[in-house]
């Protein structure tokens, strides 16, 4: 008596991806809505009947009837599959009706759990659902877990939506200086469960060998090694550990490229970000936030520049950040490239002595620093003329 | 030159006229020295282009076409630039104030460092000028952000994005607020459903049927009660009949006794007004005999006054007619006066004044005329005479003055010859006909008769102002006012008179405060007398309308109260009033009766009805209102959510908000550093100019003095000339004379010309023709600067060339001529 299922999470269907153009965000838009196609397909490929999602179905509890009943329609062409869905903070059962319009729809396979009591997923099997229906509940959800009544022997499988570890620390459980609403990352065994499917969190996570954040299937933000999946959790019997299987499922890469710069070693750095990208999905389909830090002569940055707009065009976006924080090196032989003994000289001196000016604010030497750079890039523009 | 040592042989056009042959061929060659090497450069331009760089000490051709041109470009320092430095000291005709040309690779020295600060000076105005040109796309020049640019177009993307958020919001909390009534539409509709509601209907049967009941009980009661009602109603009727009889029988009996008082009374008061009507008579012929006592008294009072009034007006009127004799006396004294002063001559205190001024003319030109003389000494001879107006003189001393005349018969007439005598006398005739025709004109004979004429005028004229003071004393209003005056008096005194003369005599005297006594006392009792009679007559008036008021009440009676009918008809009343009462008690022990049965109130039981249904009514209504309400806010959010997404549409707006607000703070900060880009870049460009043109300025103030007394001159940082200062006063370049501004830019390049010469790198300076538009001396100074500038411890070398012979004869220095092209 064992069960084979799909973990998944945080679809967020739906999310406008408001800062990017209108082409790129319809692009990310509609992706989040075919991956549901491609997560039944990997669950009709790993023999799985069941596909638990963890709560933000929807980003928000009011959408639009072509986003509320297209996604149920894909869900309805796998036949076989059963899909339980959970009530997140996104998409919480609340007056809005959402969950009503859902149930409405009448699809047999589309489980929505909405209130926090076992259901038996087949013979054996039961779920144990902690449904939002409220965005400032108050309270730990699973909590009721601890005491749900099941026959003995059965499997128990918990599926909530929250916080376990607080997204801005590295901290977890009850000491993270998160609320009362954070889910102690012990759950499953004092509720004895057999599995605990967490959604909330974006980025794969395994809180322990029971415990598992799937994070979406299709990334929405610039995450730090997160590339989009689903799991593929396998339980033999009550009590046995589960055996968890990642799948990737994403179409877009949203890579964080952390680029520290060395001085005398902008060619490696390029090198780097260049193999990165390259390793991911087509750079067409990849989103880059490359944030720099270090320092760098005046002609290793408009080298790095340049590569940075060259590689702009090819990827769906480019963001970098940190150029303030970037230590500009000007040397003598920068400045006499720029100017033996002129009044550019003299006015690069001046802007190079005030972003080293311990005196002036921040602010202020930040933009000598942008004067000193844009006058760096005139020249660099002369010498490709 | 230009063209050989400048151009390459391939340039195109009509560059190459200036060495055109007749043969039409545009060759040529030129030698020179470079670096100790001795060189001939040949060049063919346009047809058979061609060039050749030439040892000339070994005769080996260096290079040749494109190559020799750029040997010829390195020798000259012109690879990169077409004017390089000899352009820099090439100076036209015309073209002096070009900007000075550089060239980087020239010179290593102090004064090659310096040239490569304008070399700076250039990039930084490049530079500058792109800052302001991105900046310019940002802001402008007052720092606002340039409408069509990024920064403007991010701004007002933002304002439009803010207040669609705002909207979103809206529409947002609406759909939410749809969903939050639409759930509490559903409690309520399962709340209301779940209620158990069967015996709503039962309940309503019971108290229907208990109603019904209760109204027949009514019904019945209600009959009694109105049979109750009408038995009461007609014994009241039978009681108030009888009653209405006895009382007609006390009213016939009063009115009796009633018009038997007022008869006697109406007697008494008749009697009463006779009598008071007889006194009154008496009175009144009193009255009258009093009142005529009265007036005749009056008259006689009026005739004294009148005779007192007409003793006053005959005292005025004498007083009247004796002022006016007066008047008449004055007036006529001042006719008299008046005829006195016509008769005088017409002279007054002016023209008597007049006349004594002429007589004191005339008698001061006498006495000038008599002071005009003359000595003469007369010998006769022996039987001459002589004679002074008539009287004979003797030899001897003679004076004449200019009235006299001496006269020697037979031989004629001395006179004295004085114009100025001539003059006095001219003057004195014309003072005499003046005063003659005056005293014609006045009338009188002389001086003293006109005076004599004055004196009586002012003798006259004093006595007239008397007598008007006394006219106006007598008559302030004139004679006119006092003769009306005289017959007004006249007129009221003949009226007095003919009134007293009119009047009847009468002596008798009576007591007229008696009389009025008498008529006061008669008046009042005349009074008394009249309100006693109206008092009777009132009474009398009143006495006769209760008579009447008797009569009519008692006709308006039943004949049934009559003595004689009375008794019978009281009789029939009391009968029919006790059998009334008989009925009308059986009556009411019916209805007590029937009251036991109609305890319960029909309109309670109406009411409890009521209620139920109302109840019934209120939860059904209450249903389908909830149905309604939910069926419609379903409508409402699904027809929001056919439309849009109001929360993603808001967290969209959200995220555009943050990106623009992201995007205007980058556009900013972009703007902040292109100005402090321009800023230092200005900055630096100012200072450096400043540093920079100095060692020019130094070179080139004594030249700059020798030619233009007390000038000097500021540069700009391409050593251009920028303005002239003349004795400490400031002038632009703009207002000096064409020729003038030339020789300052000649004097500016031969100063740098000095400077680089003093740094180890001469160069040559070539004039070609720049001096044509100064004048002489000018010309002669500039000269004197050329010679000083070629000669010393760093001397220049100088081309100049000239079309204009003659004014290039006082150059000095070494005068080179060119010879016509060698045909062959």
């Amino acid at each position: 008596m064992g069960i084979r299922f799909i973990h998944t999470a945080d679809w967020q269907l739906g999310k406008a991806f408001a800062r990017f153009d209108p082409a790129l965000s319809g692009r990310l838009r509609a992706e989040r809505q075919d991956v549901i196609a491609r997560i039944g397909t990997a669950a009709r490929d790993a023999d799985c009947r069941h596909i638990l999602v963890a709560g933000d179905v929807w980003d928000t509890t009011l959408p639009g009837h072509d986003v509320l009943r297209q996604p149920l329609d894909i869900m309805a062409e796998f036949g076989e599959l059963i899909w339980w869905l959970l009530p997140g903070n996104h998409d919480r059962d609340d007056a809005d009706g959402l969950w009503d319009r859902v149930e409405a729809c009448g699809h047999d396979h589309i489980r929505p759990q909405r209130r926090a009591e076992p259901v038996e997923m087949e013979p054996g099997v039961w779920l144990l659902p902690a449904p939002w229906q409220r965005l400032h509940h108050g309270e730990d959800l699973t909590r009721w877990m601890d005491g749900a009544q099941t026959p003995d022997g059965a499997i128990r499988i918990g599926l909530a939506h929250g916080g376990i570890r607080s997204f801005g620390t590295n901290d977890a459980g009850k000491n993270s200086g998160e609320t009362d609403e954070i889910i102690p990352p012990d759950r499953a065994s004092t509720a004895q469960l057999d599995y605990l499917a967490l959604g909330d969190w974006h980025g794969r996570s395994s809180i322990n060998q029971r415990t598992h954040y799937s994070g979406t299937p299709e990334p929405d933000r610039h995450k730090v090694g997160d590339r989009g999946q689903i799991l593929c959790v396998e339980i033999a019997s009550a009590g046995r550990n589960p055996i968890v299987t990642d799948i990737a499922t994403a179409r877009f890469d949203w890579p964080v490229l952390t680029t520290p710069l060395r001085t005398g070693e902008i060619d490696e750095a390029i090198a780097a970000i260049r193999e990165r990208v390259d390793a991911g999905q087509a750079a067409r389909d990849t989103l880059v936030n490359i944030r720099v830090s270090g320092s760098a002569s005046v002609a290793e940055w408009a080298r790095f520049e340049q590569f940075v707009r060259e590689l702009s065009e090819r990827c769906a976006h480019l963001e970098m950040r940190g150029q303030d924080d970037v230590d500009l090196r000007i040397v003598a032989e920068d400045l006499d490239a720029l100017d033996a003994q002129g009044s550019v000289r003299a006015a690069a001196e001046t802007l190079d002595g005030m972003r080293q000016d311990p005196t002036l604010s921040q602010a202020q030497r930040i933009e000598a620093t942008d004067a000193l750079r844009q006058l760096f890039a005139f020249a660099a523009t002369d010498a490709a003329s | 030159m230009q063209l050989f040592l400048l151009q390459g042989h391939t340039s195109w056009g009509k560059r190459g006229h200036p060495v055109k042959r007749d043969d039409g061929a545009t060759t040529g060659e030129i030698d020179f020295t470079h670096d100790g090497t001795a060189y001939r450069l040949i060049k063919t331009y346009q047809r058979g282009k061609d060039a050749q760089l030439i040892d000339r000490s070994t005769g080996a051709v260096l290079a040749k076409k494109g190559e020799a041109d750029e040997r010829m470009a390195a020798i000259m320092g012109t690879i990169d630039k077409a004017r390089g430095p000899s352009g820099l000291l090439w100076i036209e005709q015309g073209q002096s104030m070009d900007a000075v040309q550089d060239d980087d690779r020239l010179v290593a020295s102090k004064v090659e460092t310096e040239m490569s600060v304008l070399v700076g000076g250039d990039r930084a105005r490049d530079y500058l000028a792109r800052t302001e040109a991105a900046l310019g796309e940002l802001l402008t020049a007052t720092g606002r952000p340039r409408v069509g640019g990024p920064l403007k177009a991010a701004e007002d993307a933002l304002v439009r994005i803010e207040a669609d958020l705002l909207d979103a919001e809206r529409r947002r909390d609406q759909t939410r607020q749809i969903g939050r009534e639409l759930d509490r539409a559903r409690s309520a509709l399962a709340a209301l459903q779940a209620q158990d509601d069967t015996d709503a209907d039962v309940r309503i049967a019971a108290v229907r049927d208990e109603l019904d009941a209760a109204l027949t009980a009514r019904a019945h009661w209600e009959t009694a009660k109105a049979v109750q009602q009408r038995l009461q109603a007609e014994t009241e009727r039978a009681n108030d009949r009888l009653t209405r009889h006895l009382d007609h029988v006390r009213a016939y009996d009063d009115a009796a006794a009633g018009m038997a008082d007022e008869n006697a009374a109406i007697a008494s008061h008749e009697a009463r007004r006779n009598e008071l009507k007889a006194q009154q008579s008496r009175i009144d012929a009193d009255l009258r005999e009093l009142r005529q006592e009265q007036a005749r008294q009056v008259e006689r009072e009026a005739a004294k006054a009148r005779a007192n009034r007409l003793q006053e007006r005959q005292i005025a009127l004498e007083q009247l007619q004796a002022r006016l004799s007066s008047l008449d006396t004055t007036l006529a004294a001042r006719t008299e006066q008046i005829q006195a002063r016509d008769a005088l001559p017409e002279i007054d205190r002016d023209g008597l004044d007049q006349l004594g001024a002429l007589e004191a003319t005339i008698d001061r030109l006498d006495r000038a005329l008599s002071g005009v003389e003359v000595t003469l000494r007369l010998d006769l001879l022996p039987g001459a005479q002589a004679e002074i107006d008539g009287k004979p003189i003797i030899s001897g001393s003679v004076t004449l003055d200019a009235t006299t005349v001496l006269t020697l018969p037979g031989a004629g007439y001395i006179r004295l010859d004085a114009p100025e005598a001539d003059a006095l006398k001219i003057q004195r005739e014309t003072a005499r006909s003046d005063i003659e025709a005056r005293l014609h004109t006045i009338g009188v004979a002389d001086y003293a008769a006109a005076a004599d004429a004055v004196r009586r005028r002012v003798d006259i004229a004093s006595d007239l102002e008397s007598l008007e003071r006394e006219i106006a004393r007598i008559a302030p209003q004139g004679r006119d006012r006092l003769i009306d005056h005289q017959q007004v008096l006249e007129r009221d005194i003949a009226a007095l008179e003919t009134k007293l003369n009119d009047a009847e005599p009468d002596d008798c005297a009576t007591d007229p405060d008696r009389v009025a006594t008498d008529i006061a006392q008669q008046s009042a009792q005349r009074i008394v007398t009249e309100e006693a009679l109206q008092d009777v007559s009132g009474k009398l008036e009143g006495a006769r309308a209760r008579l009447d008021a008797h009569r009519r009440a008692m006709a308006a009676l039943p004949a049934d109260v009559a003595l004689d009918a009375r008794g019978a008809r009281q009789s029939e009343l009391a009968a029919s009033a006790a059998t009334a009462q008989a009925r009308l008690e059986t009556a009411q022990s019916d209805l007590e009766r029937l009251t036991d049965s109609v305890r319960t109130d029909p309109d309670i039981l109406k009411a409890s009805l009521n209620r139920l249904i109302q109840v019934r009514d209120n939860r059904a209504a209450e249903l389908e209102e909830l149905q309604r309400r939910v069926v419609e806010l379903q409508a409402r959010r699904s027809g929001v959510l056919d439309r849009s997404d109001p929360d993603t549409e808001a967290n969209a707006l959200m995220e555009q908000r943050d990106t623009l607000r992201e995007t205007i703070k980058r556009h900013r900060q972009r703007a902040g550093a292109l100005s402090l880009l321009r800023d230092t870049l200005t900055e630096a460009q100012l200072r450096l100019q400043a540093e920079y043109t100095a060692p020019v300025r130094r070179e080139l103030a004594p030249l700059l003095a020798r030619v233009i007394d007390g000038a000097d001159l500021s540069l700009s940082e391409t050593l251009g000339p920028q303005g002239l200062l003349r004795n400490g006063r400031d002038d632009t370049l703009d207002r000096l004379s064409g020729g003038t501004r030339e020789q300052i830019a000649i004097l500016t390049r031969l100063a740098f010309a000095r400077l680089l010469a003093r740094g180890g790198q001469p160069c040559p300076v070539i004039l070609d023709d720049a001096l044509v538009h100064a004048d002489d001396d000018r010309r002669a100074r500039m000269f004197d600067v050329l010679t000083y500038v070629g000669s010393g411890e760093d001397p220049l070398q100088l081309l100049y060339l000239s079309c204009h012979e003659r004014a290039a004869r006082e150059l000095g220095g070494h005068r080179l001529r060119f010879d016509s092209w060698p045909e062959n």
